[in-house]
């Protein structure tokens, strides 16, 4: 196991700088002159110009520029802002938890709601159980979250008055509070999640009830309880939770409207705005943030995948 | 026309045929008369059909100008000359969406297509070429795909500016690395399989087999893929767009439509927010409800048995139905009995009488019939042979009396089976529990597959035991051990630890056995326990079956094809064919003197009973598909020695000729059983 996962961790490195190398050339993506339309177009005056040249060191090659980008990633420093000119690192540490606390919020939901709907539409396929959840999380995984999130806002906010439709109040501040904001963007979020899972549970489930070493156990006499929970579901997911995993790295990139929409404190605001001002040390910061997160998941699933799969575990 | 269930499980050849000559007639006909199967699929095509009208023809069919401000009827609720109402400007919002559709038709086809178009040649050549290549291609892909994709669409629109053009390039750029992995994919599947080696061995050229043999195969999983991530292409502009990226206003787009009422309506007029998202998600919906059911149109019709060699019928119904199972309601561990009578118990009760069994199945092509009045009995330390050929309906039979058949498909139509007297097809779901695994026990074919891979040996062993009696751990454990000895297992204590992936075939079909007999049983299923082993391995695990035998005194049904093997093993032997006993008695009886034709063919096909030099035996035609099981004597177009009454009589079960007489009974299903001389073996 030991090997396993130094194996895993070892195999991150190449992959790491790709894709730090990917987040830096963006700036790639700048239309005209980077220095001129990061300094605020047309209208930016030449000192600024110049400033915006000096400060991302424009003038050198795009490699030597990113291994000054990557020197001080590996640091923790990813640059100033443009405009607000604080330091991104800083911004993000105080942003991130916030960012993550929602994800795991919304993967929480996926997770409650998504594990039982899909063994229940497993065991009895097309039963009355599997068409209403099928039909649920068909429009589950159609429905833009933004949408729902706006809908819920309509519903619980606006017409019922339960919830506050947006703000934020941090958790260690008052963790009553902190549910009451983040309740409807999380399930806004965990409704795609919990669909999703659940139509993959259901399929991989199926598979593995039709498997000889299922019939083997139904042949040992056991319960439908014994043969779903025991002998099926650990094997049903193996690959459930690799694409979770995947599925909540992209969960995470969605928190960013969510957010918007919420108006919520936490990376997503700060990276839109980011984005429309071309602020690009701001954008390439998160990006990597946001990838660096997806591949801990990803890494995180791998580990999993040993733990549930002795094949992979013991040779 | 459809695959025709084929139970037999014959040579891969004669299956690869029927689907050769499938596809020639129209496949593109029938996959659409495939999709148009569903109510679903066909509302979804003339929802986007609705769509594609609206944006080829945009203002032309709005009602409204789209753009044209009237303050004065502003957030008017839906009404005849507004269907859906007017914005907070006066704007028409069925207008508007109208002309809205136009860029989610366009941004969905052009990305999904682009994409794909630039994924098909790098997947093909990094899949196809492979080495260094591929490992840098792929490389460059995985990195890509670790980016969450919203979160790259958003920086990539963002930094190139905002607008339509920008927001199709970046949801095309993120969608590249995905269509790439899928294609690469299905080229590995297709690079090994035995008529692109065939291609490549007599030197046709790279460029060649790419385009004629390895693309055919690699459209269908890439059609599927697109059509799966139209869906996510309109999610994504409309995000973008929602995030003021994408269309600017006062043009309209879905997802800016929605930002304008979520900014100015959201508490005065929150209905307006119902149109555009409901929009958004019904042209998801309808891309994806497509989606599926293209995926399941494709590769309903590209299932080709060809793996495997050896399946058995119980496992050929799975696999050719699963995808219709999984519409149905399938009750699983217990086989649904249908019956209106139930016959008698015989008197005296031997250990296991099967009483007129008949089993259905129910198909999408009606029902039918694979076994047919089967009756035989098991006395106590009693083994018996089930013999007959793939598709005989020998494994059914025994997977009927353990009732472990699934439902549906299969339904016990008539006949009773007695397991010490007791009525196994009248008990609870629970009951039988208690019998199964306890007093009745299987053993399956195929070792590799019938061992859960996620647990250790010691667990399943002790499960098997701990489900029926109420032992410890250590005592559990302590038998376990015993039973993995008793099987002759080596070092047993340490194979307790170990997963099934760490056992030879060999040893894990010892490990089945012995999770069989854990609880003692006093009658065991084998069902064909050798056919997956090495030769030599098989006829240690025999010797191994029958010294158990005796030990335990235990009797057994054993299932298989092989006539040396019932020889070598069993006290008396019924030969099944198309779903009948045709022939029962001792192993003496019906091998040195067999009555029916079809068994004298299976003792002349046997390895032992030829000379050395002859050419061994074959029975001419094939086993009959369930369905079209012939009139008469359902041997007779196989059958050398057939005579007209045998094409139209109804041939019945009766006492051979030196049967009720004769010291043992001998039952023959054969017209000409007294006057034929039959070669028996040796």
């Amino acid at each position: 196991m030991g090997t396993l996962i130094a194996r895993r961790l070892l195999a991150l490195v190449p992959l790491l700088v790709l894709v730090s190398f990917f987040v830096f050339i963006l700036i790639a993506l700048v239309p005209g002159d980077a220095s001129v339309t990061l300094a605020g177009g047309e209208n930016a005056t030449p000192e600024r110009i110049a400033e915006v040249r000096e400060e991302l060191h424009l003038d050198e090659s795009i490699f030597q520029q990113y291994g000054r980008w990557l020197g001080g990633a590996v640091q923790g420093d990813l640059g100033d802002s443009l405009f607000a000119r604080t330091a991104v690192t800083s911004d993000i540490a105080e942003r991130l938890p916030i960012t993550l606390g929602l994800a795991g919020a919304a993967l929480f939901v996926g997770l409650l709601v998504g594990v039982p709907l899909g063994v229940l539409s497993a065991m009895r396929p097309a039963g009355a159980i599997d068409k209403l959840s099928r039909f649920g999380t068909t429009l589950g995984i159609s429905i833009p979250g933004y949408w729902l999130a706006i809908i819920l806002v309509v519903l619980f906010a606006v017409d019922l008055r339960l919830l506050p439709p947006s703000g934020y109040v941090p958790f260690f501040e008052n963790p009553l509070r902190w549910l009451e904001h983040i309740a409807l963007p999380a399930i806004a979020l965990g409704t795609w999640s919990a669909a999703s899972l659940s139509r993959q549970l259901r399929a991989a489930l199926i598979d593995v009830l039709d498997t000889n070493y299922v019939r083997s156990a139904w042949a040992k006499g056991g319960s439908t309880r014994l043969i779903v929970v025991k002998h099926a579901l650990k094997n049903a997911a193996i690959p459930v939770v690799t694409i979770l995993a995947l599925q909540t790295g992209y969960l995470i990139g969605s928190t960013v409207i969510v957010e918007e929409i919420f108006t919520i404190p936490g990376m997503g605001p700060y990276f839109l705005r980011a984005v429309v001002s071309f602020d690009v040390p701001v954008i390439q910061g998160v990006v990597l943030i946001f990838v660096l997160a997806a591949l801990i998941l990803s890494t995180l699933a791998d580990i999993t995948y040993g733990f549930l799969n002795p094949k992979v575990r013991v040779s | 026309m459809s695959l025709r269930p084929d139970t037999t499980g014959l040579a891969p050849v004669a299956a690869v045929e029927t689907v050769a000559t499938a596809r020639s007639t129209s496949p593109r006909l029938r996959l659409v008369r495939r999709l148009l199967r569903k109510r679903g699929t066909v509302l979804a095509i003339a929802f986007l059909m609705l769509v594609a009208i609206a944006a080829i023809f945009g203002t032309a069919v709005a009602p409204h100008d789209p753009n044209a401000q009237d303050i004065l009827n502003s957030n008017d609720v839906p009404s005849w000359s507004h269907p859906f109402g007017t914005d907070d400007l006066g704007r028409d919002i069925l207008s508007r969406l109208i002309v809205g559709a136009r860029i989610s038709v366009r941004i969905s086809l052009q990305t999904v297509l682009l994409a794909g178009l630039i994924a098909l040649p790098i997947g093909l050549v990094s899949g196809y070429i492979g080495g260094r290549l591929d490992n840098l291609l792929m490389r460059i892909v995985d990195a890509m795909l670790a980016f969450p994709p919203l979160v790259l669409a958003i920086a990539v629109a963002g930094l190139l500016g905002k607008g339509v053009g920008n927001v199709a390039l970046a949801i095309t750029i993120v969608m590249v690395p995905g269509f790439a992995r899928l294609v690469r994919a299905s080229t590995l599947a297709v690079k090994e399989e035995t008529f692109v080696e065939a291609s490549r061995s007599i030197g046709t050229r790279t460029r060649r087999i790419l385009s004629h043999r390895i693309l055919p195969n690699v459209r269908s999983p890439l059609i599927v893929g697109m059509s799966l991530a139209f869906g996510a292409a309109i999610l994504a502009e409309a995000g973008l767009s929602f995030l003021g990226l994408s269309q600017q206003p006062p043009n309209a787009s879905w997802g800016n439509m929605l930002r304008r009422a979520y900014d100015h309506s959201l508490y005065t007029h929150p209905w307006q927010l119902w149109f555009p998202g409901a929009v958004i998600a019904l042209m998801v919906l309808a891309y994806n409800t497509l989606g599926d059911a293209l995926r399941d149109a494709l590769s309903a019709s590209q299932w080709v048995p060809t793996r495997d060699h050896h399946r058995k019928p119980w496992q050929a119904w799975n696999v050719l139905q699963a995808w219709q199972q999984r519409q149905r309601k399938t009750r699983r561990g217990l086989t649904a009995v249908t019956r209106i009578e139930v016959p008698a118990a015989p008197d005296p009760a031997p250990l296991l009488a099967v009483e007129h069994l008949s089993l259905e199945f129910d198909t999408e092509q009606g029902r039918v019939r694979v076994v047919d009045d089967v009756s035989f009995s098991v006395a106590s330390g009693e083994v018996l042979g089930l013999v007959g050929e793939s598709g005989s309906g020998k494994t059914v039979t025994s997977l009927a009396i353990m009732r472990l058949l699934g439902s549906p498909p299969a339904r016990i139509a008539e006949g009773a089976v007695y397991f010490e007297g007791r009525d196994l097809f009248a008990l609870s779901f629970d009951e039988m529990r208690a019998i199964r695994g306890a007093e009745l026990s299987m053993v399956f074919q195929d070792p590799m597959t019938s061992l859960n891979p996620a647990y250790t040996i010691g667990d399943q062993l002790r499960e098997a035991l701990r489900l029926h009696e109420h032992v410890d751990r250590a005592t559990a454990r302590a038998r376990a051990r015993e039973m993995l000895d008793l099987v002759q297992i080596p070092a047993p204590e340490q194979r307790l630890h170990e997963y099934p992936h760490q056992l030879s075939g060999g040893m894990r079909q010892r490990v089945m056995l012995a999770i069989a007999l854990m609880c003692r049983p006093k009658l065991l299923i084998a069902d064909e326990p050798t056919t997956a082993l090495d030769v030599t391995i098989q006829a240690q695990m025999l010797d191994l079956l029958r010294s158990l035998q005796r030990e335990l005194d235990l009797s057994v049904i054993f299932v298989t094809h092989d006539l040396g093997v019932v020889a070598d093993i069993c006290d008396r032997v019924a030969v099944m064919y198309s779903g009948q006993i045709v022939e029962q008695g001792t192993v003496g009886e019906v091998f040195t003197r067999p009555q029916q034709p079809y068994t004298e063919g299976l003792l002349a096909a046997m390895p032992q009973t030829g000379r050395a030099g002859d050419a061994l035996y074959v029975i001419p035609g094939q086993v009959p598909h369930p369905r079209a099981w012939p009139g008469g004597c359902r041997f007779h177009p196989r059958c050398a020695y057939v005579i007209d009454a045998c094409r139209s009589e109804r041939v019945s079960l009766t006492a051979g000729p030196n049967g009720a007489a004769g010291p043992t009974p001998h039952d023959v299903r054969c017209l000409r059983s007294g006057e034929l001389d039959l070669r028996g073996s040796q």
